[in-house]
């Protein structure tokens, strides 16, 4: 059994690290003295600079009996559910042709790309159980799997692993929704075989006294491709991370993600990509708007390896400030050690263009409505390369309730 | 009918019109011509309404109503259409989706009835045809990838969709070759009407030969330095702006 490293522990750590600590395995044992090494993330680690986590979990979320359900986000979309009830999945009737999905119990390591991540190591060391989804060499599965995580007050841990089979493709939705102060830990690996295909789609909706970190990390495989549109509203803090790894050649990765943040609601949407093999490709392309003063942060990188030669990639992320006191951080970021390879960034805070506004209102927009538009364009742009109808649906809809309320 | 006293307009603090009386009767069409910094553009945003341009002193009125004090969005709902210099672009917003949700504010703001999506479809590719833009550019986000010709077009399609009760069209002509200046004097005569007014900003004289003005002024500094009849922009277009600015 390894020793807690952690000085001075907050009240919730030293509560977590006895919880994990009372139901440790070897592989979980491991696991949790690499979360003690450094807790929970906080801003004196460079990756968390502008999202404190341990600060908003200053105090220790209570558990409270009963889970608010509230209505879907994917309402509209005809999809496989398993409902994420505070950590526990369920799910009814037969999954789609081709899928396997089980709850097993936690004996593995994690997963490479997440190995050295605090809040990964956190999820292995306190889930007793895990999800795993996996999908048949070949099938092409139609209907979407959707997680959906629902929950009340309190601490959760969830953690689910995906494997596409080669020549697979799937649609992953995952919905985040909760109510009351809770912090809830997610973490999914993802490996995608040779020429699998997976499109997920994430609407996080975080409560205002909700702290959220939803991890994923993703193996993508020769030929394969991971596409991926998350719809971040933010919470007390809220972080949705994705580290995806091209570690086979000609492999392909779109990541797309708007924020909406307003009153004092915080998210954060940080990636990386990293290029390990060649011929990748991949496009990223973020955009948010914030009011009151509530704040969004971007953190995109790309890391390209000596072995990603003829990496095509760009990277494009723009903020809206709409008042005074909201506020933007950006930070983009290329570590390119290939000497063939095509890459680009732009970065961009701004107000809205007040020639615009101002041509609106002259073709008779009353100047509410014009910001409705401008906002709810830009933003729009996100979802643009939504390619199934009900699910860009939902994701508008989701944005125009909140344009509705904040601008 | 715009009548417009002694107004003084400021921007970033400078006066740019300093004294400006002008008066557009109904059913007329009138031409104010003059150099390049003398303040037409100024004029323009000033009597939409734009924020940043301070009206100091002085009165403007549409049909008896003084429009200095309401929003642009109220004036535009009074009837009164500024065609832009330099229209914008805007991503995200498709032209049509564009067009119908601004008809449909102003309809709204008169107390009028919406436009109904297969009535506004008519008459939005009716004004097309009249403009000579084509179907697969109105496809578009707002001005998006259009060339600086197509802009003035689309100004002009919006124009002739909000029949507006007073247009006022800062260099329409700029940038325009010799068939869209007959396609804009077109939009102009068949708007043309003893309710509607129109004062048409222009730097040369060429549009005018589309657009017979019932009167033409010449800006200068801030004030009209003259008046006259369509006459005026021929002597202009001879002489040059020279014995106005000397003068003023
Ligand atoms: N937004 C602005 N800020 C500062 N100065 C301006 C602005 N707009 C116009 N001006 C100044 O006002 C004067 C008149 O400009 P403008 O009305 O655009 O002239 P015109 O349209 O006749 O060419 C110019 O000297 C110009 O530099
Ligand atoms: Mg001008």
């Amino acid at each position: 059994m390894s020793r807690t490293l952690l000085i001075n522990p907050t009240a919730l750590e030293a509560g977590l690290l006895a919880a994990a600590q009372a139901r440790a395995t070897p592989a979980r044992a491991s696991a949790l003295a690499r979360f003690a090494a450094t807790g929970l993330p906080h801003r004196r680690l460079e990756s968390w600079k502008w999202t404190d986590l341990r600060a908003a979990l200053r105090n220790v979320p209570e558990a409270e009996e009963g889970a608010v359900v509230g209505r879907s986000l994917f309402g509209g979309v005809d999809a496989f559910e398993i409902t994420v009830m505070n950590g526990e999945a369920e799910w009814q009737g037969t999954p789609p042709e081709g899928v396997a999905i089980s709850c097993v119990g936690n004996e593995a390591e994690l997963p490479p790309a997440t190995a050295d991540h605090p809040l990964a190591n956190l999820c292995a060391a306190s889930v007793a159980r895990r999800l795993e989804i996996s999908v048949a060499a070949g099938a092409k599965v139609l209907r979407p799997i959707h997680l959906r995580h629902v929950g009340g007050a309190g601490v959760r841990h969830f953690w689910a692993q995906m494997r596409l089979e080669p020549g697979s493709e799937a649609t992953l939705l995952e919905s985040i929704n909760g109510a009351g102060a809770y912090f809830s830990n997610t973490h999914l690996g993802v490996g995608l075989d040779e020429s699998a295909r997976l499109r997920r789609f994430v609407i996080s909706d975080a409560s205002p006294e909700g702290v959220d970190a939803a991890l994923a990390g993703v193996r993508v495989g020769a030929g394969a491709s991971f596409s991926q549109c998350a719809l971040l509203l933010g919470g007390k803090a809220s972080r949705f991370e994705t580290r995806v790894s091209c570690l086979g050649a000609e492999s392909r990765v779109d990541l797309a993600s708007g924020i909406l943040v307003d009153e004092a609601r915080h998210a954060d949407q940080t990636s990386l990509i990293y290029f390990g093999a060649p011929g990748c490709g991949a496009t990223q392309l973020h955009k948010a708007a914030a009011h009151g003063r509530a704040r969004a942060v971007f953190q995109g990188k790309f890391h390209v390896a000596r072995e990603g030669q003829k990496t095509d990639a760009h990277m494009a992320a723009r903020a809206l400030l709409l008042n005074e006191g909201a506020e933007a951080d950006h930070k983009p970021e290329l570590e390119i050690y290939a000497d063939d390879v095509k890459c680009g960034h732009g970065s961009a805070v701004g107000a809205l263009d007040a020639d615009a506004l101002f041509y609106f209102q002259q073709r008779g927009l009353p100047p509410d409505a014009a910001r409705v538009l401008l906002i709810e364009a830009f933003v729009g742009e996100v979802f643009d390369a939504i390619d199934d109808a009900g699910i860009a649906a939902a994701f508008r809809a989701r944005a125009a309730r909140w344009l509705e309320r904040a601008a | 009918m715009l009548k417009i006293d002694n107004l003084h307009v400021s921007v970033g603090g400078a006066e740019i019109i300093r004294g400006l009386t002008l008066v557009v009767p109904a059913g007329e069409v009138h031409a104010i011509m003059g150099p390049n910094g003398s303040g037409k553009s100024t004029l323009s945003f000033a009597l939409a309404g734009r924020e940043t341009y301070d009206v100091t002193a002085g009165s403007a009125t549409l049909n008896g109503e003084s429009i200095l004090g309401l929003k642009p969005h109220q004036r535009a709902a009074r009837g009164l259409f500024l065609s832009f210099q330099h229209p914008m672009e805007i991503p995200g917003v498709p032209v049509m989706n564009f067009v119908r949700t601004a008809l449909n504010a102003q309809r709204k703001a008169s107390g009028e009835a919406e436009m109904s999506a297969a009535e506004f479809l008519k008459a939005f590719r009716e004004k097309a045809r009249l403009v000579g833009l084509d179907e697969e550019k109105l496809k578009r986000p707002f001005n998006v990838g259009f060339s600086g010709g197509e802009k003035k077009r689309m100004e002009m399609l919006q124009m002739a969709m909000f029949e507006p009760a007073f247009a006022v069209m800062d260099e329409t002509d700029s940038g325009l070759d010799i068939d869209a200046l007959k396609m804009v004097g077109d939009v102009v005569t068949s708007l043309r009407g003893p309710r509607r007014g129109f004062l048409v900003i222009t730097h040369y004289q060429r549009l005018l030969d589309h657009i017979r003005p019932d009167r033409v002024h010449i800006l200068v500094r801030g004030r009209i330095a003259k008046s006259g009849g369509p006459e005026l922009a021929l002597e202009l277009e001879r002489s040059g702006y020279e014995q106005f600015t000397a003068a003023a």
